[in-house]
């Protein structure tokens, strides 16, 4: 625990060397709002380390499109290994994989479809979390970037999901009865068509939304940490003391987003595919 | 605008990891896992049925040693009692066949007493009658001999 | 210039504004549903996803006028 103080502390101090010194090695008439954004938003070279030139990417990827494929890559990764160990008592990385695909299983997919349904869908809703919960992640480790921080990914998800709705609504109920399905039981057809009409571009802001949701959460937070970063070019030196806990906490903060996030796009994704394709009453 | 900027190249980019994740996932990497955890849970459910399948026959097997434990008692109370019974009856067919043997001897040694008495009255009577009648012969000179006088004599001694 | 930059404050006092009501809505949520797990306890984890899924939509709402403020900001 002594140990476990003093080496905090050790690091601390190197970072707020790191943000003091930082002031003095670049400018100070420093584009701000540009820093900002040049850290989240989509680029083509990785920034390693400060003062070291961004290494270039090969075959003119885009650091997002490098971070998606270094996360699927990094699954595959965890599934492999995971798929060595074949003994009654998981341990190690066999552990982590088993208790995710539990956690979407047992939270997410059974209790919405229910275990019958649920089974057949159970590979693409663990591909999905474990995806987004990587992508989200992985901009978490200085010098990466989110992905989904950026609006194209996330809303081609999004759109994924919407064509998912409409595909097993209207091969589970046929297309007429996909319409009928919102149509409310025991109303006049006036209100009931302009129901339907609601429910309709229902589905349309539902999946923008989505698609939103993740993007904004995971854009803000990213912003929010490097917010009170920038605070300390802006302000003093001295403001490190200030910002770089407060930047910690959105840091540790991010951690927790980046699995909620994850859990309740998926978690949607499945209600709302469930909803399309369940006939009313059900 | 930088932030909402459209990039279709990141957007197909995105299908195509997804797709290949989903698909490596679905077609070689989850099988496996998935059957071994639901193998996994069979088992512990399976261990879990039975356990408790144990657990009842043992509880059921308690509940037999029990009912025959309760059983035996009853059996042995019911012998012990159907033997003290038995005893009682023997005891009392006893005593009765005792009791009436010694009736028996009683009324037989009366009889006996009865006879004996009525032989020695007879005896007396005869004693008395032939005292009476040699008496009489000594006091009157008459002889009084005949069968007659000896028959009234014994009357006589009846009546006494 | 000068009305470009009324603009764009009243865009982020309209962002502020909807992001203020969706902190309601989800207090609101938080409440209730504490509330509810205090009440049956057993019922824990039904109760919280629906809480995280209902927070969840009323969070989207809430960006979505972020982000159009956000776009309005960013207009040149």
């Amino acid at each position: 625990m002594k140990g476990l103080k003093r080496r905090a502390s050790v690091i601390f101090s190197f970072l707020l060397f790191l943000g003091g010194t930082s002031l003095f090695a670049e400018s100070s008439e420093v584009d701000i709002s540009g820093t900002l954004f040049h850290h989240i938003l989509n680029g083509r070279s990785l920034d390693l380390f400060p003062g070291v030139p961004a290494v270039k990417l090969p075959f003119g990827i885009s650091v997002h499109q490098f971070m998606l494929v270094l996360s699927v890559l990094l699954i595959l990764l965890l599934f492999l290994v995971a798929a060595r160990n074949k003994t009654m008592k998981p341990k190690g990385v066999r552990s982590v994989a088993e208790s995710l695909v539990l956690f979407v299983r047992d939270d997410i997919v059974y209790p919405v479809m229910g275990e019958k349904r649920g089974e057949k869908w159970l590979p693409f809703f663990i591909s999905m979390f474990l995806f987004l919960l990587t992508v989200n992640l992985i901009g978490l480790i200085p010098a990466f970037k989110t992905a989904t921080g950026n609006i194209n990914v996330t809303t081609a998800m999004a759109v994924v999901v919407f064509v998912l709705t409409f595909a097993v609504g209207f091969k589970e109920l046929g297309v007429a009865g996909f319409f009928k399905n919102m149509y409310p039981e025991g109303v006049a057809p006036p209100i009931g068509i302009f129901v339907v009409l609601l429910e309709f571009i229902g589905l349309f802001t539902k999946s923008i939304v989505l698609s939103l949701r993740l993007f904004a959460n995971m854009f803000a937070g990213h912003l929010a940490i490097l917010s009170f970063l920038v605070l300390i070019f802006v302000i003093s030196p001295f403001f490190s003391l200030v910002s770089l806990p407060f930047a910690v906490f959105t840091y540790v903060l991010e951690v927790l987003v980046a699995l909620l996030q994850a859990f309740v796009f998926t978690l949607l994704s499945c209600i709302f595919i469930t909803m399309a394709s369940t006939p009313e009453g059900e | 605008m930088e932030l909402f900027a459209i990039e279709p190249g990141l957007a197909i980019w995105t299908w195509l990891s997804f797709g290949l994740l989903f698909f490596i996932l679905w077609k070689f990497l989850l099988p496996s896992l998935l059957k071994s955890i639901r193998d996994r849970e069979k088992t512990i459910a399976g261990a879990v049925d039975n356990a408790r399948e144990i657990q009842e026959r043992l509880d059921e097997i308690k509940k037999e040693e029990a009912e025959i434990l309760v059983k035996a008692r009853t059996q042995a109370d019911k012998v012990l009692s159907d033997t003290r019974k038995e005893a009682e009856v023997l005891k009392s067919r006893l005593l009765a066949k005792a009791e009436e043997e010694a009736e028996a001897i009683v009324s037989r040694a009366k009889i006996k007493a009865v006879e004996e008495r009525e032989v020695l009255l007879q005896a007396l009577q005869e004693e008395l009658a032939d005292f009476v009648c040699d008496a009489s012969e000594k006091v009157t000179g008459v002889s009084f001999t005949s069968e007659k006088d000896r028959k009234m004599v014994k009357e006589m001694a009846q009546t006494l | 210039m000068n009305l470009t930059l009324i603009a764009k404050a009243l865009a982020v006092i309209g962002a502020g504004l909807g992001i203020a009501g969706g902190s309601i809505g989800i207090g609101l949520i938080g409440a209730k549903a504490l509330d509810a797990i205090a009440r049956q306890p057993q019922e824990k984890k039904d109760i919280r996803t629906n809480m995280i899924l209902m927070a969840a939509l009323i969070e989207g709402l809430a960006f979505f006028g972020a982000i159009i403020a956000l776009l309005v900001v960013f207009m040149k």
